[in-house]
């Protein structure tokens, strides 16, 4: 790369960076989140990428940070006197003790029981969580304030978009560092021989119990720095939905590549907020991009841009347009379904003597009983279908 | 006695109902080394089919045809998805089946709505089958088991003496020497799969009508699945059938006990200092039934990694 | 008539194999695989069953292309393979793995029975019920080899079956196999003790990088000093 790109790229990623501090607490908001949960995703691969451990249980480690730091800024109002900046650093010392416990047990196997494990501690802590009212507030959960610290009120959400940005910088400088170190050289190894690295004489459950141990400290400082945001937690942050996200997000961006999974979690967070005002499907919608991309993309996207062969403009863009055209066909449909399912339309259509009728997507009226309305997704969706089965009959011939 | 025995009854049902799901996923499992995250959801659609066809064509017919059409669903899972992906290993493989459990679940989100439906169980066996002590037991129940019972038996009979079940025992093991014979064993995949996802279909079916239709059924049971197949073995059919059956009696006859640890320190002569502490030491056993399938199953897989009955680890 | 095999490569990964494999292997015929390990004797038996799918080359049966073919479409061809590793389905009894060789008899094939196996190997009667896991190695030995053989195969292919075995065990094995062949059988053995694949070949061939570097008969090998410094055993001579 030139130089120049070099510096303008710094630059442009600067800007994009600092941006939020300017932003109303709408925005701010997203783009902490979109940073809690990119470090989240990249501490969850540090075990996959390195040593193919795939958790299903991280949720407890980011929970556990987000529980230490409301419980900090709790004590914080009833007087201890730690300055803001170092209360995330609260949720990473919550996550790595956890980590270490949990982590032991865990990497005694691996492959699918691994897997399964951090599972069923996962459900083990979320069955827990309700009946445990002193430590996770029950229903309601645990709640705190933000006290103004260091000349700064914090009262604004940009204000404390930097802390976020500082802690997430530590934690990606670490996670980038660590696979430069020897211990990170030999969980790389791991996850190809765990055997021959034995027979070297190093004690891999040591390493992976260390790498187990760093991976939920950063999934603890994204949880702590989740926690000063919002300011409450309650137990189903320790819920199933919690643990699947980083998992989504890390294949969908890109499990090899250092930055894939921060990628994607940044992306479908993003998505994940602007879409979820539009309509009720956005989770369907991250499920079935899910399930494409392992199915065709198992590099992921990031994965597939960087490590991908080159192809002619012309494949590309008639790929793109399969892709659009099959996308935007499914979400047709889907959203159409979704309203002539509903229980409104339905009460709608009883009070019509029960004739389909129409109704309104996408600014458009539509009425169910025309064949234009079925027939036009699906013809896109064919067409979609037969560019994208073309062209990989090409690839195959060449 | 009352309580034990009604306990008893729930438990014994619960568990054969927990065998009926994870029957399926131990074969898969054992067999192709796939841990199929979207089994129980294949649970969920047998309940929601048997809804929806039921409407159609009553009870009895739509408990035929949704296992049915959940077994396609199933053998098109492994054909179309499954063995694409089969190649990039058996992280892939999961992954895949974790990402079609988020989609069965927004579907049925998005069909049927997110509260439970209406499904129902029919007249003819909506009765008492018999009184004890003034206590009913309700027929459905009985039948729940007897359903059961009878798959049990004859998947037993025909992994024992079928030439089928003799194939898919042998591939259990090696599936690449049973190849080497001469036999279709990507054939006895799909067999399996569909077979496993039809049992699935037909205990949501069974258990639908019974217990609540909604859309976390196959959350709520999905990770008891896991318990079970891990604690029985992988690929043992009885280790599934006993581990099924001590988990359901396990979490039923504990509801009632409010045991605490506070309670068991008493001959120590703490009970007092731990219930001040309160936390863990105050929760009674009886909050804790959820919990334990999970303590049972960390402990099985860090004392006997291969399961009660497991052959290898 | 007869197995041929005409420039046969392999690759496991990026390491080339087999490097032009050619042979004919005709009916009713013992011939035998030698050489060092990691000269590709288990990978031509593994290509020819397309369980290693052969880059380049072509396998003949009677006529028949079958490279590139399903392994189990082989198998039914008429070709069983018996593996280095002895792979029992443990779990399963003697008598069920026998079951679990047996193919439905085609025409033109000699047919065996489970009867003939156990009159071969009464120890595997006496032991019908047990589960094989808990067999001793002569006789998953014994077991697999009769296993294939209820296949009803034209051709039997063996990756070292006398390894690690007792003398006296060996022998019953050589004698099985002589009278496979008795049976119209062909059998291609890969054999480590040369002694043993000397007696009982037709041919004995020997393989050196990926090649077939010596074709020939028993006799003639024995007379051949060259051959067998080059490309066999270290040091020793065969008398």
């Amino acid at each position: 790369m030139k130089l120049y790109v070099r510096i303008a790229l710094c630059l442009a990623t600067g800007v994009v960076l600092l941006a939020p501090l300017t932003f109303s607490d709408r925005y701010a908001n997203l783009a902490i989140r979109m940073l809690v949960a990119a470090l989240f995703a990249s501490a969850f691969n540090l075990l996959w990428r390195q040593a193919r451990l795939l958790s299903f249980g991280h949720g407890v480690y980011f929970g556990a940070g987000m529980f230490a730091v409301v419980h900090l800024m709790r004590a914080n109002e009833a007087g201890l006197n730690v300055p803001l900046i170092l209360v995330p650093l609260a949720g990473a010392l919550s996550g790595s003790i956890i980590g270490v416990l949990c982590g032991f047990v865990a990497t005694l196997r691996s492959g699918a029981y691994f897997s399964m494990i951090t599972l069923a501690i996962a459900e083990l802590i979320y069955s827990l969580g309700p009946r445990w009212q002193a430590l996770f507030g029950g229903e309601a959960g645990v709640s705190s304030m933000r006290l103004p610290s260091m000349g700064l009120s914090f009262a604004a959400l940009n204000e404390v978009y930097l802390i976020v940005l500082g802690w997430s910088a530590v934690g990606f400088a670490t996670i980038w560092f660590f696979a430069k170190t020897p211990l990170g050289q030999i969980a790389f190894a791991l996850g190809d021989n765990e055997r021959r690295l034995q027979f070297l004489g190093y004690r891999t459950h040591a390493v992976k119990v260390y790498l187990f141990a760093l991976s939920a400290a950063l999934s603890g400082l994204a949880g702590g720095l989740l926690g000063v945001a919002a300011e409450n937690v309650d137990y189903t942050v320790f819920g199933p939905a919690s643990s699947a996200a980083p998992v989504i997000q890390t294949f969908i961006g890109g499990a090899d590549v250092l930055f894939g999974p921060a990628f994607g979690a940044a992306l479908l967070t993003g998505f994940g907020n602007v879409f979820s005002d539009v309509t009720r499907l956005w989770l369907l919608y991250q499920g079935i991009a899910f399930v494409l991309v392992v199915m065709f993309l198992p590099a992921g996207i990031v994965g597939s841009l960087l490590m991908g062969k080159k192809r002619p403009l012309r494949e590309a863009i008639a790929n793109t347009l399969a892709v659009l055209l099959c996308s935007a066909s499914l979400i047709f449909l889907c959203e159409s379904a979704s309203i002539l399912l509903s229980d409104s339309y339905s009460s709608l259509r009883a009070s019509q003597d029960g004739s389909w009728v129409s109704y309104r997507l996408f600014n458009m009226e539509l009425a169910p009983g025309s064949p234009i309305v079925w027939g036009l997704p699906l013809i896109a969706a064919l067409t979609g279908l037969i560019i994208s089965w073309k062209l990989k009959g090409r690839e195959e011939t060449a | 006695m009352t309580y034990l025995l009604t306990s008893l009854v729930n438990g014994l049902v619960f568990g054969l109902l927990l065998f009926m799901v994870s029957a399926g996923l131990t074969l898969i499992f054992g067999m192709m080394g796939v841990l199929n995250f979207a089994h129980s959801s294949l649970y969920m659609l047998g309940a929601y089919l048997g809804y929806s066809i039921g409407r159609w064509t009553g009870f009895w017919t739509a408990l035929l045809l949704a296992p049915l059409a959940v077994a396609l669903l199933g053998a098109s899972i492994e054909r179309f998805m499954l063995r694409r992906v089969h190649r990039h290993g058996h992280a892939q493989e999961l992954l895949l089946t974790f990402g079609l459990a988020l989609i069965i679940h927004e579907i049925v989100k998005l069909v049927y709505g997110p509260y439970p439906v209406e499904y129902t169980i029919p007249t003819e066996l909506a009765r008492t089958a018999f009184n004890v002590n003034g206590l009913n037991i309700p027929l459905y129940r009985l039948f729940i088991g007897a359903v059961a019972v009878s798959m049990f038996v004859s998947l037993f009979l025909m992994m024992k003496y079928t030439r089928v079940g003799l194939i898919v025992r042998a591939a259990l093991s090696q599936p690449l020497m049973v190849e080497s014979l001469g036999h279709n064993v990507g054939f006895i995949f799909l067999l399996v799969f569909a077979i496993g996802a039809a049992l699935a279909g037909l205990a949501g079916a069974v258990a639908g009508a019974f217990y609540p239709t909604g859309p976390n059924m196959a959350e709520d049971l999905g990770s008891i699945v896991f318990v079970v197949v891990v604690v029985g073995g992988l690929g043992s059919l009885e280790g599934a059938l006993v581990a099924s059956l001590a988990i359901g009696l396990l979490t039923t006859l504990t509801v009632g006990l409010d045991w605490t640890l506070a309670g068991a320190l008493a001959p120590l002569g703490l009970s007092g200092w731990a219930a001040s502490i309160g936390g863990p030491f105050s929760i009674t056993l009886s909050s804790l039934t959820g919990s334990l399938p999970f303590i049972i199953m960390l402990f099985v897989l860090l004392v006997r990694p291969a399961g009660l009955m497991g052959e290898r680890a | 008539m007869g197995l041929t095999v005409t420039g046969l490569h392999a690759h496991y990964g990026k390491s080339h194999v087999l490097r032009g494999v050619t042979f004919e292997l005709p009916p009713q015929s013992i011939y035998s695989l030698v050489g060092r390990n990691g000269s590709g004797r288990s990978t031509t038996l593994k290509s020819i069953m397309g369980i290693v799918r052969p880059t380049e080359g072509s396998i003949l049966l009677d006529g028949a292309e079958q490279s590139g073919r399903d392994i189990r479409n082989i198998v039914r061809a008429g070709i069983a393979y018996v593996p280095e590793d002895r792979l029992v389905f443990p779990t399963l009894t003697v008598a069920e793995n026998l079951r679990m060789g047996q193919l439905r008899p085609l025409p033109g094939r000699v047919v065996w029975t489970v009867d003939q196996m156990y009159e071969y190997f009464p120890r595997l009667h006496e032991r019908k019920d047990t589960k094989a896991g808990k067999l001793s190695g002569g006789e998953q030995q014994m077991l697999t080899m009769c296993r294939s053989l209820l296949g009803n195969p034209k051709f039997l292919l063996l990756d070292e079956p006398t390894e690690g075995l007792a003398p006296k065990i060996v022998e019953r094995l050589v004698e099985a196999i002589l009278d496979v062949r008795k049976h119209g059988v062909s059998v291609l053995l890969i054999e480590q003790r040369l002694t043993i694949a000397l007696d009982i070949s037709d041919r004995v061939l020997v393989m050196g990088h990926g090649h077939i570097v010596y074709n020939g008969t028993p006799d003639s090998l024995r007379n051949d000093a060259d051959v067998q410094r080059n490309w066999l055993a270290v040091g020793t001579s065969v008398s």
